[in-house]
Parts: structure tokens; sequence; C-alpha cells
């Protein structure tokens, strides 16, 4: 008996030793983060952190597997402020208000940061050389006028935000002042405007996916920015559209795929930008210049299913070498372009610019013969919206992917073979 | 004869009426569907909001003051009923024409215009007090105000 107390008495006293937490764990994550070194890394235990912190000085935060931070308060649960060379990876952030505020900030990273059921995700002020890559962000639910946004950055230079995907916030991506700014591999969904740009120069939108937002880029007072092979689809409410370029000027928006939106691109104010070899698939309106457009140009662009394929208020632009599905001329010789020049003009597109409501009754009886009546007087129009050299073919080559698997056929026909081997031997029997 | 007398009531009442000045109110912002008139922004944040009632019964709706201001140039003042905007930190809609406003370059609108408005021009002039920034303007003065981002 003395001796099974002896053993037991021990085995306590080594379970005190070795199971009980060490100092380090039972500090808080604030306390960890102030005991950290600069330049040191602070790899964090899986748990819930709740609270909110603040990152002051050079350090690397890394989540384990189950790493979470959460907060009730009405600000910011993490703050990275007047610091530099700081990386958080690994992180899940869920109900904080505004989950990851920087301020005065410089070569900072985000990767496989995650926030969920966030009012706004990440705010950036003043920083320079960000990284974020592999942001996910998933809003409150609700109107997205009582939301904020996923990644708002405001005087801000040189990030680079690539492979981050957002729904449910108010806009994926709002960019105010900001200089030197790629945008790559972003995907946001279900959210006012997928990426607002304000008061920028020098920017880089490519491929990127919106789906189902109000509008896909909206872009005001911006300059000098290309905008390639984004994926643009079905931004079809009332006041939806693909992309709205606003007082904007040196704009590139080339390769992109316009699908199913209500208007899918809106060009007001726009100078010197070029629109090129992009796709308009079944959009209501495809382009839309209104409001002194200047010096523009709509070039090699496939329009196809589209109700309207350009309408304008009057504009300065030209189009030429694009491909209208609607297109009735022929190419005699043979050189890929039709022998005369393709009209836009749309007497009923020219009201629904002055009048969106008009737009309910597109292809009503009445529309459908103003139409027919316009592509016979258009044969005199010389001025606005002529394409003198309309493409015969549409530059963009349909591919079915081959999804045939070796295996199945050979199986198949093994099966087939088995099969014919067994009924000749039923008829021969 | 009596019914005579209420004839002629109801004629003078209606010519009363006719001869009055129509009396423009606010309506209700709808963030589902209002859009800015002019930059084509959704009006999400209400508290910058602005909107013109126009003399024919139309309402146009704007998110920023600026926009307001730019397309209340374009407009024959016949045209126009009654302009109105959002009282800084307040619910209400004022009358743009006899608010006061502040600018300053840190102040956030929509826009980032940086002029907000206030029923009066005390208030406004406390705003500036409190904040310790900020320059007091006049109706008058958003004519020649250059709007545009400041910073």
């Amino acid at each position: 008996m003395k001796c099974l107390w002896t053993i037991l008495c021990f085995s306590n006293l080594l379970w005190f030793i070795f199971a009980m937490p060490a100092k380090a764990d039972i500090l808080t994550l604030q306390e960890q983060i102030d005991a950290t070194p600069s330049g040191g890394v602070l790899v964090l235990k899986d748990g819930i952190y709740t609270g909110q912190f603040s990152i002051t000085k050079p350090i690397t935060l890394k989540g384990s597997k189950h790493t979470e931070l959460k907060s009730n308060a009405k600000e910011s649960l993490l703050k990275i402020e007047n610091t530099q060379n700081v990386s958080l990876e690994n992180i899940l952030i869920s109900d904080a208000h505004i989950g990851i505020v920087m301020k005065n900030t410089s070569n900072v990273s985000l990767h496989d940061v995650k926030l969920q059921n966030v009012w706004s995700g990440v705010q950036i002020y003043n920083s320079k050389d960000v990284v974020v890559n592999g942001l996910t962000i998933t809003g409150i639910d609700g109107h997205y006028s009582k939301k904020g946004n996923g990644l708002a950055i405001f005087n801000s230079h040189n990030l680079t935000i690539s492979n981050n995907n957002f729904t449910n916030v108010q806009d994926g991506f709002y960019i105010e002042k900001v200089q030197a700014i790629t945008l790559a591999d972003n995907t946001v969904k279900n959210s006012r405007y997928g990426i607002h740009f304000m008061y920028t120069d020098n920017a880089l939108a490519k491929s990127n996916e919106f789906n189902q937002n109000v509008t896909g880029i909206m872009l005001m007072m911006t300059e000098n920015t290309q905008i390639e092979n984004n994926n643009v689809k079905e931004q079809n409410g009332l006041n939806g559209a693909g992309f709205i370029l606003f007082e904007a000027k040196n704009i590139d928006i080339l390769y992109n795929h316009f699908q199913a939106n209500r208007t899918a691109l809106s060009t007001q104010k726009l100078t010197t930008s070029t629109v090129g070899h992009n796709t308009f698939q079944m959009n209501q309106t495809a382009v839309e210049l209104i409001r002194s457009n200047k010096e523009n140009i709509v070039y090699a662009n496939d329009f196809v299913g589209n109700i309207v394929n350009i309408r304008s208020d009057g504009t300065d632009s030209s189009i030429k070498q694009n491909y209208y599905d609607d297109y009735a001329g022929i190419d005699i010789d043979d050189n890929g372009i039709g022998e005369r020049p393709y009209v836009a003009l749309q007497s009923f597109g020219q009201w629904m610019v002055r009048q969106p409501a008009y737009q309910y009754f597109i292809e009503s009886p009445g529309v459908v013969l103003l139409n027919e009546m316009d592509r016979q007087t258009n044969l005199l129009e010389t001025e606005q919206l002529v394409d003198e050299e309309p493409m015969m073919h549409s530059s963009h080559k349909a591919t079915i992917e081959s999804n045939i698997l070796v295996w199945e056929v050979v199986v198949g026909l093994i099966v087939l073979v088995f099969g014919l081997w067994l009924w000749r031997r039923e008829v021969a029997i | 004869m009596k019914i005579k007398w209420l004839v002629c009531f109801f004629v003078v009442v209606l010519l009363l009426q006719a001869c009055g000045n129509k009396d423009y109110k606010p309506r209700d912002l709808v963030s589902e569907t209002d859009v800015c008139k002019v930059c084509n922004m959704s009006i999400v944040h209400e508290e910058y909001a602005g909107q013109i009632a126009l003399s024919n019964g139309d309402y146009e709706m704007f998110d920023d003051l600026g926009c307001l201001i730019e397309y209340m140039k374009n407009l024959n003042k016949k045209d126009i009923g009654k302009t109105f905007i959002k009282d800084e930190g307040r619910e209400n809609w004022i009358n743009v024409e006899t608010a006061s406003f502040v600018y300053d370059k840190d102040i956030w609108t929509p826009m980032s215009y940086g002029v907000i408005a206030f029923e009066s021009k005390d208030v406004a002039q406390q705003y500036i007090v409190n904040e310790g920034k900020g320059k007091l303007l006049s109706y008058a003065d958003l004519d020649t105000f250059e709007w545009g981002v400041h910073h």
C-alpha cells in the first residue's frame, strides 16, 4: 500500500512538472508580442486569443492550424503601426469590427490570413511596400450599405495584392490616393464594387474575377492604369455594370471578358484611353461612351450576343476593327474586313443613355421596328459610332477541352467486345 | 344660393393654392437603387448625401455635396425647386442655400471633396473649434470653390 501511495505521489509530481503549462503559455497574446525581440518569429499555438492587439516593431507572427483571434470591441482587432518588416501568416480572425489596421508602415506582408464575420477586413493608411496574398474575407450578412470594405488602402504606394478572395463586403478593394499598386488573381463576389479606385495613379488590375457585384471595377479620377484579362460576369442588377470609368485618363482596358452584365463598360469623361481585344458577350449594353469622351479608341473587340453593342451621347471616340455579330456586310477581297462600314448607332440605345428606365422596353415590338428602321437609315451615317473596318470573324477562338479519359475508353471497349462475344456465342448455341 | 357660395369658396381656394409656392420636401434615400446623378456611385454613406427636388416633381440624388453643386451649375434656376444636404453628424436634411459649410483636406467625403454642411454658421464654427481644423464657407463660396481632391 505504501508503495502504491509513493507511485501515486511521484506520478502527480511528474504531472505538475511536465504537464502544467509553462509560464510563456499563459501570457496573453499582447505579452507574447511584447516579449518577442525585433526581427523575431512568434509562432502562436492552436487556440482562441481574445482581445485587441498591437504590433509596433519588426516581427513575424505565425499561426498554427487552429489559431484564431477574436474581438468584441467596436474598433480594430489588430493594429500594426509605425513600424516596418512585419509579417502575418496563417491566422484566422473572426467576429471583429475591423480585422487589421496598418498605419505608417513599410515592408509589411499578410499571407493566408482569413477574416470571417467582420464589418471591415483590413485597412491600410500611409504605408509603402506592402504585400497581401491569400487573404480571405467573408463579411457580415445584410445590405452592402451597412458594411465596410474588404481591403481599404489610403495614401500609400507600391503594393502587391494577389490571390485574395472576398465576399459580402461593401467594396472588395477600396483604393484611394494610392500610387503603384498591382491587383492580380483576386475574386470579389456579392459586394458593391469589386475594385474601387479613387485618385489613384499607376495601377494594374489583371486576371481578377468579379461576379454578381453592383459593379466589377469603379474607377474614378484615376490615371495611367491597365486593366487586363479580368473575368467580369453577371453584374446585372438595376445599376449593375462591369466597369465604370469616371473622369479618368490614360486607361487601357485590354483582353477582359465581359459576360451577362447590365452594362459591360461605361465610360464618362474618359480621355486618351484604349478599349481593345475584349470580349463582350450577352450583355444588355456592351459599351457606353457618355459625357464628352475624348481621344479614346475602341478596337479589336468582339461583340457577341449583346442587345446594344455601343451607345453614346455624341462622342469623339473612334471605333475600329471590332467584330459585331449583327454585321451584315460581305468581304469581297477576303482580307477579313467587311466592305461596308458598321454603324453602331441605335436611336433606342441613345435614348437609354438619357433615360435608363427605357431599358425595360428592350425587344418590345416598337423597339424592334425602330432598330430595323435604324439599320436602313444607318447606311447614310458617316460620323457617329461608325466602324469603317468591321471584322468578319471573331478573334476569339472557341476551345473545347478534351476530357476523354483513356482508361474509360479502354474499359468501354473491353465491355463492348465482351458483350459482342457473348452475343455471338448465344447466337451460335 | 348656398351651393353658389360653396362653389365660389372652392374656386377661390383652388386659385389661392395655384398662386402659392410649392412646398418641396426631401425624399428618403433608398440604398438599394439610388445612385449619384453625376458620378454614378451608389449612395451608401447617407450622412454625406444630397438631393435636388426639381420643380417638375422629380428628384435627383447625389452622394457628395460636390456632385450636387456640379449638377446645379448645369440647371436652369427655374427648374430647381429646392436643394437639400445632410446635416453633419445628424440625420436631418437641411436647405443647401441657407446652410454653412466647413472645408478641410482631411475631412473624408465619398468623393474626397472635403466639404461638409451644417444647419447654421454657429454650429459650423463650433465644429472648427472642436476639431481644430477647417475653413468656414458660405453657399456663395461653393460656386467658386475648386472641387477636386486637395490632398
